[in-house]
């Protein structure tokens, strides 16, 4: 199961994997700007995005909404994963069509939660 | 000598002494012209018969040949004399004019001087001889030719002065016909006297009684002086003064018949008196004046007649009064006075008094008279109105009574009368009510026609209203200046939602365009006020409900916060408040508070949390996530060490944010401590690098300082900072990597020394260049997105640059690259010693 992780900070792109790929299950793929991620999201088609919003060049609302529009990638799930923690942040992403809100700072725990249940949502 | 006692002699002796009796008797009228001819007559007739008692007692005939030449001094003035009283007696002194009395005396002096001398011509007497037949023997004489006309002339005079009295007798009313008849019998006896002598008649052949026949007249003259008033009220006077009289008077027997009128009489009823006479009163005037009771003739009457019409109509006040002498039984005499003019004048005097009388009752001041105690002695209507008495309890009241303050009233008097006149003088007043009024008087003294103060009369005005207005017009202009001086915007509105009042700050705010007073806003509507598509105000919602408010004021104040777009982006809080006036009128006011500056600083406030947050959560994260993997996980020994390097990272990134804010704290709260030191830049620099160049590998920073550059003045550890955030800031912001230079060189003149760092990064726009310095602020661009920070740094290096007493700017321009520079006081002449230093 592919996890697509979006994110500028180098710091935050290892603690993720790290922790995602204690899950044997989970293949994670790494993106550092809004661009790449979509052009991985496309051409890798995971399964969940785990995206920073805080980013060069395109943030990450305008990846979100531009993979909701997107007929391939629409049904990926995308979990927001950011330093942002203002309600008026939280509704945006959700106007942007987040499946899931994960404000850092977070437990590696809680992360593998959220995959998990968002996932198994996307499964119902 | 020896007197003889004759008839003659007698006569004579006894017309002396009455002639001298009457001048004694009339002396005392002597200053009357016609007394004064009285007085000559009888002179004339003393000395005649003076000289006639001395003839005769004289019994040579030479003696009484000179006696009877004297008598004609007498002899030739009495009828003159006599002639003269009659013409004054008559009213016609104008015909003694001085040449008639000349010529009057002419003959008598022509008389006298040839008595005188008739001897030499006998033109008087051809003889002259004692007849001795008498005893004692008396003078005889042969009369000549100017003797007859002497005669002739005297008995002409006496005639004609006869006829005058007999004319006055004719013509006189029958109430004067007595005195006048009194008179004539007075001169007939000279007449009757001298007819018997020449006619030598029964006793009086031998004897001439002319001169006692004078004194008889002069007696009767004197009778009648003192019994008919003959010369205190002359019977011709009287008739002067009732035909001239300005009045007519018309005299009515009792048949009610004209018996005699006046010619201001013949003038009214437009008659001449001989068609008049006779004819019966009601004939020639209105028959009320000749009313039947007049015939009863008790009691005296006034009435009033008119006659003639249009321009000829005059009014007669007739005043009808009974007559009842004893000589005129029964009748009226009418006086008829012509009215008109009176009436006219009176007429006018009314007119002119209504006039006056108009205006001083229907004038809005307060018009008085008082008497000089103070008693009201009249008083207008509005002056009853003013201290709200009636009519009837105000006159008579003392003024003292309302005076609010009595030493005002002491002070008027004092005034009033030294003055005259007390002018535009504030008396408080107090009604009847007990209210209390401010009074505007002018009041002058009142005085009669004798000059005496009769006491005062004024005028007085109620300015307590404009007292009022005048402390709110005070005031208000102290509001106003009060609410011109805000910087709030104020603006009232009416119960019909149009504006009260708006102040200039109001008005810019709402109508910047207008440059026009704010006073030209009083009138509009809210709707034009709040118009949301001239000045592009927002929100739609909040200026619905502002404009609701405008025309129904909420209880409580509200608040909405609204922006304006047009012509420039500004920021009002409008509270909306209610104001209540007496009687219960509600005003909305509206107060307006530019809140831009406010709005800006907030939203930098929350950009800043929003930014520290995440500038702290991203550290935090590492920290926290790398030690719970740690704690939770076997991993190999490099794995582990890396996890524990981001660890350390995130915590050093943790603290340098905190003490940027802890710096941040300090400066605003003012308390940085300085510790200024004399530095060599270069060592200074030299120990920062180290902390810079590991973050980086695409960055080469170069220094270029002078060995020679002067040694500045300032604390180690915050121009450290200064250098640190600057070159943090050139790393951070040069992405794509490149040179980062820092180099200082000496500013002589101002005893500094510049510092330079320069990248090659995204540069920064002019218009953002601006607010660089400013705090929590961080240029929101795409560029810089990506790049963590507080928005700290610059505000901090701005700040200790400046505590050290430096300057710092930016040369930057977008894409190109930024270049910071700072001053700092230099030592001056100190040189070459940046070797040694490090």
């Amino acid at each position: 199961m592919k996890i697509l992780l979006v994110d500028d900070e180098e710091d935050i792109l290892t603690l993720v994997s790290a922790t995602l790929e204690d899950d044997k299950r989970y293949q994670v793929i790494l993106a550092r700007n809004g661009d790449e991620a979509l052009a991985l999201a496309s051409r890798q088609n995971p399964e969940l995005m785990f995206l920073d919003i805080r980013m060069p060049g395109k943030n990450g609302w305008e990846v979100c909404k531009a993979l909701k529009e997107g007929p391939t990638t629409a049904r990926i799930k995308v979990v927001m994963l950011t330093a942002l923690i203002q309600e008026s942040d939280r509704q945006r992403a959700i106007e942007a069509g987040a499946d899931g809100y994960l404000t850092k700072p977070f437990s590696p725990l809680a992360l593998l939660n959220k995959a998990e249940e968002v996932l198994r949502g996307r499964e119902l | 000598m020896q007197l003889a006692f004759n008839p003659q002699g007698l006569f004579s002796l006894f017309s002396l002494l009455i002639a001298l009796l009457l001048m004694a008797r009339a002396w005392r009228y002597r200053s009357r012209p016609i007394v004064k001819t009285f007085l000559v007559a009888m002179s004339a007739l003393a000395w005649w018969s003076l000289a006639a008692v001395l003839e005769r007692a004289s019994p040579g005939l030479s003696a009484k040949v000179l006696y009877v030449k004297m008598s004609y001094l007498g002899i030739g003035a009495l009828p003159a004399a006599w002639l003269a009283f009659t013409l004054q007696y008559a009213d016609r002194e104008k015909r003694l004019t001085q040449r008639n009395v000349a010529m009057l005396a002419v003959l008598p002096f022509v008389t006298l001087a040839i008595a005188w001398t008739n001897d030499f011509h006998h033109l008087m007497w051809t003889n002259m001889w004692l007849d001795t037949s008498f005893s004692p023997p008396e003078i005889a004489v042969t009369h000549n030719t100017w003797f007859w006309v002497q005669a002739l002339y005297a008995y002409s005079l006496l005639l004609a002065g006869s006829l005058t009295l007999l004319s006055v007798f004719l013509r006189s009313s029958s109430i004067y016909r007595k005195q006048v008849g009194t008179m004539l019998l007075a001169a007939a006896a000279p007449w009757v006297a001298n007819f018997l002598f020449i006619a030598r008649v029964g006793p009086f052949a031998e004897v001439d009684a002319t001169p006692l026949a004078f004194a008889v007249t002069g007696a009767a003259i004197l009778w009648g002086l003192s019994r008919f008033q003959l010369l205190d009220i002359m019977p011709i006077a009287h008739e002067a003064i009732f035909r001239n009289m300005v009045d007519g008077v018309i005299v009515l027997d009792t048949q009610n018949r004209i018996i005699e009128l006046n010619i201001a009489a013949q003038r009214i009823v437009n008659r001449k008196r001989e068609d008049a006479i006779g004819q019966p009163c009601g004939l020639l005037l209105p028959g009320q004046v000749c009313m039947p009771e007049l015939k009863a003739g008790t009691a005296e009457t006034q009435a009033m007649m008119s006659l003639g019409e249009g321009q000829t109509l005059r009014h007669y006040g007739v005043h009808i009064s009974p007559i009842s002498t004893k000589q005129l039984l029964g009748g009226h005499l009418v006086v008829l006075r012509d009215d008109s003019e009176r009436l006219r004048a009176e007429e006018r005097l009314r007119e002119s008094e209504e006039k006056y009388r108009a205006l001083f009752q229907d004038s809005r001041d307060a018009v008085y008279i008082t008497s000089r105690e103070g008693a009201f002695v009249d008083a207008n209507q509005a002056a009853l109105d003013l201290f709200g008495y009636t009519r009837d309890e105000l006159i008579g009241l003392d003024i003292l009574k309302l005076y609010a303050n009595p030493a005002d009233r002491r002070w008027f008097r004092q005034e009033i009368e030294q003055q005259g006149f007390v002018r535009d003088h504030v008396i408080r007043f107090r009604k009847k009510d007990g209210t209390e009024v401010d009074c505007l008087v002018t009041s002058t003294l009142r005085r009669g026609r004798d000059g005496a103060i009769m006491g005062y009369q004024g005028i007085m005005r109620d300015i307590t209203q404009e007292r009022l207005y005048h402390e709110v017009v005070r005031e208000r202009a102290t509001l106003q200046a009060i609410q011109a001086s805000m910087a709030e915007g104020l603006v009232v509105f009416g119960p019909d939602s149009r504006v009260m009042y708006c102040n200039d700050v109001a008005r810019a705010f709402l109508n910047p365009a207008d440059h026009s007073s704010c006073r030209d806003a009083s009138g509009r509507r809210a709707e034009e006020v709040f118009s949301p598509d001239r000045i592009a105000l927002e929100p739609r919602e909040a200026v619905r409900e502002l404009l609701h408010f405008a025309g129904t004021p909420p209880d409580t104040p509200v608040s909405r916060t609204v922006t304006v777009a047009q012509p420039r982006h500004i920021e009002l809080q409008i509270t909306a408040f209610p104001i209540t006036l007496e009687g219960g009128v509600r005003l909305a006011g509206f107060l307006m508070r530019d809140i831009t500056h406010e709005r800006e600083v907030e939203r930098r406030r929350d950009a800043f949390i929003s930014t520290a947050s995440h500038e702290l959560r991203t550290p935090m994260t590492s920290i926290m996530g790398f030690s719970e993997l740690l704690l939770n996980r076997q991993v190999p020994e490099t794995t582990r060490l890396g996890w524990a390097e981001y660890i350390h990272r995130g915590s050093r990134r943790l603290a340098g944010i905190l003490d940027d804010m802890l710096s941040v704290s300090c400066i605003q709260a003012g308390k940085v401590a300085l510790t200024l030191d004399v530095l060599g830049l270069a060592s200074v620099v030299q120990e920062v690098i180290p902390y810079i160049q590991p973050t980086t590998d695409k960055h080469d920073i170069v220094v270029d300082i002078p060995s020679d550059l002067p040694r500045v003045i300032a604390d180690r550890d915050k121009l450290g900072q200064v250098l640190t955030n600057l070159l943090g800031n050139a790393v951070k912001y040069s992405p794509q990597g490149g040179q980062i230079t820092v180099s200082a060189k000496p500013d002589l003149d101002r005893g500094r020394v510049v510092v330079t760092v320069a990248d090659q990064g995204i540069g920064i726009a002019p218009e953002d260049q601006n607010r660089l310095f400013t705090t929590f602020h961080r240029i929101q661009r795409p560029e810089t997105m990506s790049a963590r920070g507080t928005g700290l740094g610059l505000f901090i290096v701005k700040s200790l640059v400046e505590l050290m007493d430096g300057e710092v700017w930016v040369e930057s321009e977008l894409h190109r690259g930024s270049t910071f520079l700072f001053s700092l006081p230099s030592v001056n002449g100190h040189s070459g010693q940046e070797g040694a230093a490090g």
